[in-house]
C-alpha cells in the first residue's frame, strides 16, 4: 500500500507537478534539496498553497512518500473531501493548532512521526501570511527541536508565492516566484527555547537576504 | 537529412551545419570547465547547455508540425508576458485584470492558427484596449487604471503581438511562393537574428571602443553593431538559396534584421535598466529569462514580416 502511494505521489508531484509549476506558473530554483542527510526537518516560510506542492517537487524521488507535512487540524479537516484530499496528495499529518493544553500533544504528534523514520516539513509561522515578509514563529519547532537536538532542520524562503494563490482567493494565476534551499544545521541544545526559535528564524531570514543581495 | 522531421532538404543541411558547431562547442568547453572550474567556464557551459536545449526546441517546434509550432511560439510569448508581468508588482487587487491578460494570449495564438487575417492584426491593439478597461471597470477599484492600462497592454503588445508574427508565417498563402518557403523564411529569420548577437559580441570585442548607448548598454559599441550588420549581410548571402526573393532584397532583409534585432535588443536593455534587475527572471540556466533571447526577435519579426509581405504579396 505505502509502495503504491509513494508511486502515485511521484507521478503527482515529479511528473505533473515540478512541470506545471516549473513552465506555467513560474518556479525558479535557487538549490535543489541535499541528499545527504538522512533525517531532517524542513522549515519555510508560508504564504501560499502553492509552497507545499513547491517544496514537494523539489524532493528526491526517494524522499517524497518520507516527507510528512504539517497541516492545521482545524483548517483542513473542515470536510471529508478537503482532509481526503489532503491525505492523499500530500500524505498530511493534523495536527492542533488551538492553544489550550492541547500543544504539548501536537509536539508529541511530530516527534512520535519522527520516530517512525519520517520527515517533516513546518510551516512554523502557523497559517499563512499576506505580505512578502516573514511573519512571527510559533514555538512548536523549537520544542520538537529541542526534544531532538541530533536531527538537523533545513530552512527554506520562499519568496512572492503570495501572488501565485493568496490567501482568501480561489484564483491561480502565473507569477514568478523563488525557492531557495539553505544547507542543513543544528540547534544549540544549550540554548532556551526562544533563542532556539529566534536561530531558527535568522536561518530563515539569511535565505532572503542572499534572494536580494 | 533528419528523416523523421519535415524540414525541406536546404534548411536540413544548414541545421546539420549548427548541429556540428553546437558539437563542436560542447566537446570544447565541457573539458575546458573540468580543467579550469571558475565561474567563466562554468557559465560558458551553462551557455553550451542552454543552446543544445533552444536547438531542440527548434526542431521540435518547427520540424514535426503546425499545431506545434503555435504552442511553442505561444509559451514562448507566455513566459515572456509573465516575467514582465512578475518584475512589475501588480496590487493583488488587479490581479484578476492580470488574469485577462494571460487569458489574451492563447485567444491571439488561436486566432493566428485558424489564419484570419484581420482580427489577427485588430484583437490585441483594440480588442484587448476594450477588455482590459472592461474588466478594470468591472473590478471597480480604480486607483490602479494607469499601471494596469500601460503596462499590461504594453507587454501584450511586446511579447505577443510581435511574437505571433513568426508562426503566422506558416499561414501566408503560398500560391506567390515556393511550397516550402514558409519554413525557410522562418529559419532566416531566427538565425540571423540570433547570429547577430554573436558577431556584435565578436566584432565589438577586439575593435569597440565607442559606445553607441552607454547609459542603456554599456557593452554594445558602434564597431559591433557594424560587424553585426555586416554578419548578418553575409549570413543572409549563404542562405539565398532558401529565399524567394531576389539577391538584392535577400541582402536587404539581412541588414533590416540585424538593425531591428539590435534595437529591440536596446529596447529590453532599458526596461530591465530602469527596473534594476540582471536578468527577467532564472528560466534558462546561464542565460537568465526567454525574453533575455526574444529581446531582437521581438522587433524584427514585425519588421521582417511586413517587408515580405510587402514584397510577396502586394
Amino acid at each position: 500500500m505505502r509502495q503504491i502511494h509513494s508511486l502515485f505521489l511521484i507521478i503527482i508531484h515529479k511528473l505533473l507537478m515540478y512541470p506545471f509549476l516549473k513552465i506555467i506558473i513560474g518556479m525558479e530554483v535557487f538549490r535543489n534539496i541535499s541528499l545527504n542527510d538522512e533525517k531532517y526537518v524542513i522549515v519555510s516560510n508560508h504564504s501560499s498553497h502553492t509552497d507545499t506542492s513547491a517544496i514537494l517537487s523539489i524532493l528526491p524521488f526517494s524522499k517524497i512518500i518520507k516527507l510528512r507535512p504539517i497541516a492545521a487540524k482545524d483548517y483542513f479537516t473542515e470536510n471529508i473531501f478537503f482532509k481526503a484530499f489532503t491525505r492523499l496528495f500530500y500524505n498530511a499529518i493534523f495536527i492542533d493548532r488551538v492553544t489550550k493544553d492541547g500543544k504539548k500533544e501536537s509536539v508529541e504528534t511530530m516527534a512520535l512521526a519522527m520516530d517512525q523514520g519520517e520527515n517533516l516539513l513546518i510551516f512554523p509561522e502557523g497559517s499563512r501570511v499576506s505580505d512578502d515578509k516573514v511573519g512571527a514563529f510559533k514555538m512548536g519547532i523549537a520544542k520538537l527541536l529541542k526534544k531532538k537536538p541530533e536531527i538537523p532542520f533545513i530552512p527554506i524562503y520562499i519568496e512572492s508565492s503570495a501572488n501565485t494563490l493568496p490567501k482568501g482567493d480561489a484564483l491561480l494565476i502565473p507569477h514568478n516566484f523563488k525557492i531557495i534551499v539553505g544547507d542543513s544545521c543544528f540547534i544549540d541544545s544549550n540554548k532556551n527555547e526562544e533563542e532556539v526559535l529566534n536561530d531558527i528564524r535568522s536561518e530563515v531570514l539569511k535565505l532572503s537576504d542572499r534572494i536580494r543581495g | 537529412m533528419i528523416p523523421f522531421l519535415n524540414f525541406p532538404r536546404d534548411i536540413s543541411f544548414f541545421l546539420i551545419c549548427y548541429l556540428s558547431a553546437l558539437v563542436f562547442s560542447t566537446l570544447v568547453f565541457v573539458p575546458l570547465h573540468k580543467f579550469k572550474p571558475n565561474n567563466l567556464t562554468k557559465n560558458l557551459k551553462e551557455r553550451v547547455f542552454s543552446w543544445w536545449i533552444i536547438y531542440f526546441c527548434y526542431l521540435l517546434f518547427l520540424g514535426i508540425n503546425k499545431e506545434l509550432s503555435f504552442i511553442g511560439f505561444g509559451l514562448c510569448s507566455f513566459i515572456a508576458h509573465r516575467e514582465i508581468v512578475s518584475n512589475l508588482n501588480f496590487p493583488l487587487e488587479s490581479r484578476r485584470i492580470v488574469f485577462w491578460s494571460y487569458l489574451a494570449i492563447p485567444t491571439q495564438y488561436y486566432i493566428a492558427y485558424i489564419g484570419y487575417f484581420t482580427p489577427f492584426l485588430i484583437f490585441l491593439p483594440i480588442g484587448m484596449l476594450f477588455l482590459i478597461s472592461l474588466r478594470n471597470i468591472l473590478e471597480d477599484k480604480p486607483e490602479f487604471s494607469l499601471k494596469v492600462f500601460t503596462e499590461l497592454y504594453w507587454s501584450l503588445m511586446l511579447t505577443t503581438y510581435t511574437i505571433s508574427h513568426i508562426p503566422y508565417i506558416l499561414n501566408l498563402p503560398t500560391s506567390p511562393i515556393e511550397r516550402n518557403a514558409p519554413q525557410a523564411l522562418i529559419f532566416f529569420l531566427i538565425f540571423i537574428t540570433a547570429s547577430n548577437d554573436v558577431f556584435q559580441y565578436i566584432a565589438g570585442k577586439p575593435f569597440g571602443r565607442k559606445k553607441v548607448f552607454p547609459n542603456t548598454s554599456p557593452n554594445k559599441t558602434v564597431a559591433g553593431v557594424f560587424g553585426g550588420v555586416f554578419g548578418s549581410v553575409l549570413l543572409a548571402y549563404f542562405f539565398r538559396n532558401l529565399m524567394p526573393l531576389s539577391l538584392n532584397q535577400t541582402l536587404l532583409l539581412g541588414a533590416i534584421i540585424s538593425i531591428s534585432g539590435f534595437l529591440g535588443d536596446m529596447n529590453i536593455s532599458a526596461l530591465k535598466r530602469s527596473l534594476n534587475v540582471k536578468d527577467m527572471s532564472n528560466f534558462i540556466p546561464g542565460h537568465g529569462g526567454v525574453l533575455d533571447r526574444l529581446d531582437s526577435l521581438c522587433f524584427s519579426s514585425i519588421a521582417f514580416f511586413y517587408t515580405i509581405y510587402n514584397w510577396i504579396y502586394t
